[in-house]
């Protein structure tokens, strides 16, 4: 594990790190596909990055509406360089409701560009993985198996380790190349999308079973029951747009 | 547009889906934890979720402090150096929330990691910032060890149940993040 990295007086969060760099190259793969699916050139970048600020100031806001009295007696906090003061679940429905908001307004088509984005969310999970990895953070139960790693005072499952190559395995499967064997499930349009979230879901469903921590709900794994919920539900999305073509045509 | 879906069928696709749900199903109850499986905050480690490690330190003024007798009350660890700016420059923070919420039970203790420092440095440090918390002398390197110090400052929130919940590597901090941590802390208090 490496939380940090130390460069003389500069301290370097290596998890933050890792994400700046998954993101800057999943970026780079999400405007790459765009193109690809015939969104002009600089629309994704700019859906994304205003996405990612939108979600950066919405992430603060709401740490502020959590704790106003503590902004109270030192407002200058507020443009704190703090990733602690940020309120995650403010964060993604600020980026999620600009996104809508901009594919709206610039008439951007909406399942090509969420195709698109794919390509930044999966290589996100897979950063997400390896930032796991050097935090020693989402750690596994204690396992006598040879694979197992020595963390936090026992021999555990890799679990970072399960978490970024069943992330890599997704991103692999959806990469969209012409003789990738999966191609006619994900070349509708939309399809890309939903069979992320469906791919992740499994992955997650695979991956929590090995953590260390977590909440139980009727004795099984309340993460496990949401990644559940979202594969039965994009498993219906993904049907409905892989044959929206035959029943627009069975409608003609 | 048209696409060779013709080995997928929506009859295929939809009977493929409930296999997949089923099995994932049967993988979640077949695979729950064991009763206890689960590890709750009963290890000691310098990390957020488990038990803070527990240190005997002299104060700048010869008193003798240990954590675990301040079990019960939110306490804040600060590892700091008097050469250290950030260090230095988060210091007024930590003397105003102190000045706010001593009387509310909230414990900050300075830690001087006095191998990396001197002692004599530390204590003109804390005259010439008029520091009313208490600083603690960490002068054989215990803590710095055991909380396995990679950058100063490092600050642990750690709650009356003596489990961290936060950990800020780096400085200086910024004071409402200290503010609302120490919130959060004397919210958890039942």
């Amino acid at each position: 594990m490496f939380p940090v990295i130390q460069l003389g007086p500069l301290v370097i969060q290596t998890p933050g790190l890792v994400l700046l760099l998954g993101f800057w190259a999943g970026m780079e793969f999400a405007e790459r596909h765009a193109v690809q699916r015939n969104i002009p050139e600089g629309k994704a970048y700019n859906l994304i990055w205003v996405s990612l600020i939108a979600g950066l100031l919405g992430a603060r806001l709401g740490y502020i509406a959590q704790y106003p009295a503590a902004f109270v007696s030192s407002p200058l906090s507020i443009l704190a360089l703090s990733p602690q003061m940020l309120s995650i679940p403010s964060g993604l429905l600020a980026a999620f409701l600009t996104a809508l908001v901009i594919i709206q307004r610039k008439e951007l088509p909406v399942w090509p560009t969420l195709d698109s984005l794919v390509s930044l969310l999966a290589t996100m999970a897979v950063a997400l993985g390896l930032a796991h990895l050097a935090s020693g953070d989402a750690y596994g139960l204690p396992t006598a198996l040879p694979w197992g790693i020595e963390l936090w005072g026992n021999h555990r499952h890799p679990t970072q380790l399960y978490e970024t190559i069943l992330a890599l395995l997704v991103l692999v499967v959806l990469w969209p190349a012409r003789k990738n064997p999966c191609s006619e499930w994900i070349q509708p349009e939309g399809t890309r999308f939903w069979a992320f979230l469906a791919l992740s879901a499994v992955s997650w469903i695979i991956a929590e079973t090995f953590r260390a921590e977590g909440a139980l709900l009727f004795g099984v794994r309340q993460s496990q029951i949401a990644a559940w919920l979202i594969l039965g539900f994009s498993l219906w999305g993904w049907r409905k747009r892989l044959f929206s073509d035959r029943t627009e045509q069975k409608s003609l | 547009m048209n696409y060779n879906t013709s080995m997928l069928t929506p009859r295929t696709f939809s009977a493929l889906s409930l296999v997949l749900l089923g099995l994932s199903a049967a993988w979640i109850i077949f695979t729950r934890p064991a009763p206890g499986a689960l590890e709750g905050p009963t290890l000691t480690l310098a990390r957020p979720g488990f038990q803070a490690p527990d240190f005997e330190l002299q104060t700048l003024t010869g008193e003798t402090v240990t954590l675990a007798s301040l079990r019960g009350k939110p306490v804040i660890i600060n590892l700091w150096a008097s050469w250290c700016p950030p260090c230095q420059a988060e210091m007024p923070a930590f003397q105003h929330v102190y000045e706010d919420y001593h009387d509310k039970g909230v414990v900050i203790l300075a830690i001087n990691l006095t191998l990396q420092d001197r002692e004599e440095d530390a204590r003109q440090f804390v005259l010439k910032n008029h520091l009313s918390f208490p600083v603690l002398l960490d002068s054989d390197g215990d803590v710095e060890r055991q909380y396995s110090t990679h950058a100063l400052p490092t600050t642990y929130f750690v709650s009356a149940d003596g489990i961290i919940r936060e950990r800020v590597i780096g400085g200086p901090i910024a004071e409402a993040l200290l503010r609302a941590q120490i919130e959060r802390l004397l919210h958890e208090i039942p």
